[in-house]
């Protein structure tokens, strides 16, 4: 279509959106602690950060025998593939994590160390020397979030997400993208693109607006009838004659989700997924995730062939009191992304349907106490039936906050692998061509890897 | 635990409803009204909407009052009313376990946004809660969200400065950014005080994160890019003085607090604060110096940092009238701030000449000329998306609910779910954050491509707004019911009456509800569906509820009720 439309070569759409393929970014807001999370278990490592992290290993009881930081406690990865770049080091997973271990020993999970925002590769001195550009405002809650989702500060209206979405629409005019973004709840800038909104499935399915749709609510008496159905007329329109652009964005809104609401209700009611999700936050988000891909094929979503989902928890800012707030918001992961793999290996779906972690950054190796603060790069997880499980791409981290992978400043860990090149690797497997890849990622020509290769 | 006996003993102690406010004419020392002046207020929709901007929403009584009068002399008597506080009453309904009623603090502010006679002062507390935000559990901390509460209501009209301190020195701001029991660094295991508070008193408290010109927009440097106020270094430099803070009473920094002792403010343990020089944005405080001393030179340091006036008067803005205000608004605001003076056009002065005076900067913000001079009709810098928990509260004090209903509202004890209640509750964001982000923008929206900021719409999509639809039909049509005991009822009976005349029943609620915004097509469709709404022989009395229970919540769902205008 590309050449028919009279594209230039630098311009034509050549997205891949064959079959099915979904991307599901589950957000840790708060800034994970990736040292808490993938720990060291040879023993000199591990002995290294038991005395770099004295105070935190304290609370959590080290050295008691059941401690789940105990070194005998961790559950050790076991990679394959070329371990060169671990140097010989070992790596684990506390127990709060394992169904994850299991994930990663089965070949379904994959784990990307030292991810971060960055315009172009950055090394310590480069860093301290300010010689090279930087992404702006570290270490910022709210702007690292948006970093991650729009590679720009807090402000920015385009996530990375949704130009995917664009770029596939743009390349496949029969593509449905009505329902291809969407979003468990909060508004999330990442799915957000020229062309594309993200739709809001809250936990627990759509809502239909009861005022119309449940008769008892006015009255049963057909004599209503005429007041329900012009009720749904003025709740559903959208050109209000509203006279602030405030308000006709609001009325836009409402008027979109009651009419996509009720069509995408109609097609909800036909979900059939049977694995049961933990009755968590992300357990109730990622049960609505694995339903809507179970209506993928209903008539209301005829041609969605390509997805992307929103997920997200919070409660990872652990400044303070992290012995106890981390290891359940761990097993909270663990237990929904397990679920989740089961219900899509249910529907067959797993080797369609990747899902990776985010987080606002992650944060220093020096402990205050009993907690960690700020930081920058941090380690994630890449599950589906197309990773290349088992494996381990990017940096793991050294225990001492003196090396030159970290700042000179209290450990706050350097990305070796930028945000983008973990953008393109999903979005090369999502069907993305380079030129696309491109124009969704600003500054993924900084860098001369464009696939990390945790992708099938 | 909660115990049927101490709720029914508590609430009884709660305040009753009643008005908000009487008018200008009624003002002790009043300025005697002028109709020539632009504050004076002569007609109804004038009084309606400047209810919506000052007050949680004004019924038809508020309005009333305040016609022929001056909204400066309106201020002039909230700024003197005796404040709504909450700590006592908490503390009353303690049971003989120590434990509180779970609802408490939460309750009682439902029930001063919706009755309480402050209401000025609530609204303020309201938006100031959103500026130094807690996040925390409230469960066991009831005593001390109940202190925080007063700290925001008696200094609603005060300083900003000692309200920062105040709020430094609160228990549950302290655990919420996790500087309770902050230790000193540790040279030998290279432990680091925690950074949370320092960074997040610069960030959101105080002066920002980018340099700001006194009306807000940006400072750039000479290639043209926002300059940042802070480092990574200040932060660590900052978070020196934090140290050292526990609950008075206990007689060391880790004992566990006594049943007193979490809604009092915190002590300094000067073994625990660290002695090291202190240097932050270039200020250096000598090593040695004492941890209350260091507290007030950062506050002070802060406090005159030239960022405060534009950045708290854009916050509190955004809170009351606009959520997108021009800059020329802003630095008028900020000025005020800077002043700590403001006279309004009947010579009415307010504030006490001191910088960061926070009657002051109200009173500029709310008596504005662009908001009576007409010229802010359609102007989308003077409009304020009208954020969930005043659209449900407006509702509320339109039809005279009874706010001693608000221990029966079991929905009441958390709105905090998007997709069922209103996707906000009052003192319970969902972090340091806010429910939203002054910077937000909204994308793939008319106001997002004009660039206009709008924080409210980072919680409004299409799932939340079918669910506050749904939330306000269940109290429209009163099918609230909770377990048998008495509960919302509204009171439509100045509706009941009109509901035979659909135009004259809109008329109504486009000016209590709207100030009279309410667009021709808006108020043409209610009227249609009215009409299409039988009043049958035999039901006549349930059939008119019916018409109005529909014009009231296609009221409460029309572009018009989505903003302050």
């Amino acid at each position: 279509m590309g050449l028919l439309s009279g594209m230039t070569a630098s311009q034509s759409f050549a997205a891949d959106t064959t079959g099915y393929k979904a991307l599901v970014c589950l957000f840790l807001f708060g800034g994970m602690d990736h040292g808490d999370t993938i720990l060291p278990f040879d023993l000199t490592s591990y002995n290294q950060l038991n005395t770099t992290r004295d105070g935190l290993f304290n609370a959590y009881g080290v050295g008691s025998g059941i401690s789940s930081r105990d070194r005998a406690n961790l559950l050790q990865l076991l990679p394959i593939g070329d371990t060169t770049p671990l140097g010989g080091r070992d790596f684990a997973l506390p127990r709060e994590l394992e169904p994850l271990n299991t994930l990663f020993n089965d070949g379904d999970l994959a784990i990307v160390g030292s991810v971060g925002p960055l315009i172009q590769p950055t090394t310590r001195a480069e860093f301290e020397a300010r010689s090279v550009p930087l992404p702006a405002r570290l270490f910022s809650h709210n702007d690292q979030q948006s970093t991650w989702q729009t590679l720009g500060t807090e402000g920015a209206v385009f996530g990375w997400g949704g130009r995917f979405i664009d770029a596939a629409s743009a390349a496949n005019v029969n593509l449905n993208s009505r329902f291809a973004a969407i979003t468990s709840g909060s508004n999330s800038v990442f799915l957000s693109g020229q062309n594309v909104q993200p739709y809001s499935v809250p936990a627990g399915g759509p809502r239909r607006i009861n005022v119309v749709n449940n008769r008892s609510v006015i009255s049963s008496n057909n004599a209503f009838d005429n007041t329900r159905s012009m009720l749904f007329d003025f709740l559903r329109r959208n050109d209000t004659g509203a006279g602030s652009a405030f308000a006709r964005d609001v009325a836009a809104l409402q008027s979109e989700g009651i009419i996509s609401g009720n069509d995408f209700a109609d097609a909800f009611a036909r979900a059939n997924v049977d694995t049961a999700f933990p009755n968590t936050s992300l357990g109730r988000q990622l049960d609505s995730v694995a339903n809507t891909i179970s209506i993928r094929n209903t008539a209301q979503l005829t041609g969605t062939n390509r997805q992307i989902f929103f997920v997200g928890i919070g409660g990872f800012d652990s400044h303070s009191n992290q012995a106890n707030s981390l290891p359940s918001r761990h097993s909270e992961i663990a237990g929904a992304v397990s679920a989740f793999r089961n219900s899509m290996v249910e529907l067959g779906a797993w080797n369609d349907v990747t899902l990776f972690t985010a987080s606002d950054f992650g944060r220093t190796l020096n402990d205050n106490g009993d907690g960690t603060d700020h930081g920058w790069a941090g380690h994630h997880f890449v599950a589906g039936g197309s990773v290349q499980g088992q494996q381990i791409f990017g940096n793991l981290a050294s225990s001492d906050p003196d090396s030159a992978e970290y700042t000179a400043s209290r450990g706050r860990l350097i990305p070796t692998v930028s945000v983008e090149q973990y953008a393109a690797t999903l979005g090369g497997w999502f069907g993305l061509d380079d030129t696309e890849l491109d124009g969704a990622l600003p500054n993924l020509s900084n860098f001369s890897n464009r696939d990390l290769g945790f992708m099938a | 635990m909660i115990r049927a006996s101490v709720i029914v003993l508590f609430y009884t102690l709660g305040i009753t409803a009643c008005g908000g406010g009487s008018g200008g004419n009624n003002a002790p020392n009043g300025i005697p009204p002028d109709p020539s002046l632009a504050t004076f207020i002569a007609t109804e929709e004038e009084a309606s909407r400047f209810l919506a901007r000052a007050s949680f929403g004004g019924s038809t009584q508020n309005i009333e009052n305040l016609v022929g009068g001056d909204a400066a002399e309106w201020l002039s008597i909230e700024f003197n009313k005796s404040p709504t506080l909450y700590l006592d009453r908490v503390l009353q309904a303690r049971d003989s376990d120590g434990d509180f009623p779970s609802r408490a603090p939460s309750d009682l502010y439902w029930q001063a946004t919706i009755g309480s006679n402050d209401q000025l002062r609530q609204r303020m507390v309201f938006a100031l809660s959103q500026i130094l935000v807690i996040s925390h559990d409230v469960n066991n901390r009831e005593d001390s969200f109940a202190a925080y509460m007063d700290v925001l209501s008696r200094n609603a009209f005060g300083n900003y400065r000692d309200l920062l301190k105040e709020v430094t020195y609160s228990p549950i701001m302290a655990e919420s950014l996790t500087y309770l029991r902050n230790r000193k660094g540790n040279p030998n295991t290279g432990r680091m005080p925690d950074e949370n508070y320092a960074r997040e008193v610069m960030q959101l408290m105080s002066i920002g994160l980018l340099e700001l010109n006194p009306d807000a927009t940006l400072r750039l440097d000479t290639n043209g890019m926002p300059i940042e106020t802070y480092s990574t270094d200040d932060v660590v430099g900052l978070a020196r003085v934090f140290t050292g803070l526990s609950f008075d009473g206990g007689q060391s920094f880790f004992q566990r607090p006594g049943v007193n002792d979490r809604y009092r403010p915190l002590i300094l343990f000067p073994n625990e604060h660290s002695a090291l020089e202190k240097s932050f944005l270039g200020t250096t405080i000598a090593a040695e110096t004492s941890g209350e001393e260091s507290i007030d030179m950062t506050l002070d340091t802060l406090f005159a940092h030239p960022n405060v006036a534009p950045f708290i008067s854009r916050l509190l803005i955004q809170r009351f009238t606009a959520s997108s205000p021009n800059p020329a608004y802003v630095g008028r605001v900020a000025a005020t701030f800077e002043s700590g003076q403001f006279t309004a056009p009947n010579g009415r002065v307010f504030g006490t000449r001191s910088r960061g005076d926070l009657a002051a900067t109200l009173a500029a913000i709310l008596l504005d000329p662009a908001f009576f001079s007409g010229a802010s009709t359609q102007n989308d810098n003077f409009i304020k998306v009208r954020e969930p928990v005043l659209r449900f509260v407006h509702w509320a004090r339109a039809f005279g609910i009874n706010a001693n209903d608000v221990p029966n509202e079991s929905r009441l004890n958390n709105t905090s779910d998007p997709a069922q209640r209103l996707g906000q509750h009052p003192f319970r964001a969902p972090s340091v954050f806010n429910f939203y982000s002054p910077g937000y923008i909204a994308p793939g929206t008319e106001t997002g491509q004009n660039n206009l900021t709008a924080p409210e719409f980072q919680i409004a999509n299409t799932s939340s707004l079918t669910g506050y639809i749904n939330f306000m039909t269940d109290y429209v049509f009163d099918r609230t019911p909770s377990g048998g005991t008495e509960s919302f009822t509204p009171n439509y009976s100045a509706q009941l009456a009109l509901a035979d005349t659909p135009q004259a029943l809109v008329d109504n609620l486009a000016l209590l509800l709207t100030g009279n915004r309410m667009s021709t097509i808006t108020r043409s469709e209610i009227i249609n569906t009215l009409n299409a709404t039988p009043i049958r022989q035999g039901s006549e009395d349930d059939d008119r509820l019916r018409r109005v229970e529909v014009a009231v919540i296609m009221a409460l769902a029309s572009p018009a009720y989505a903003v302050i205008n």
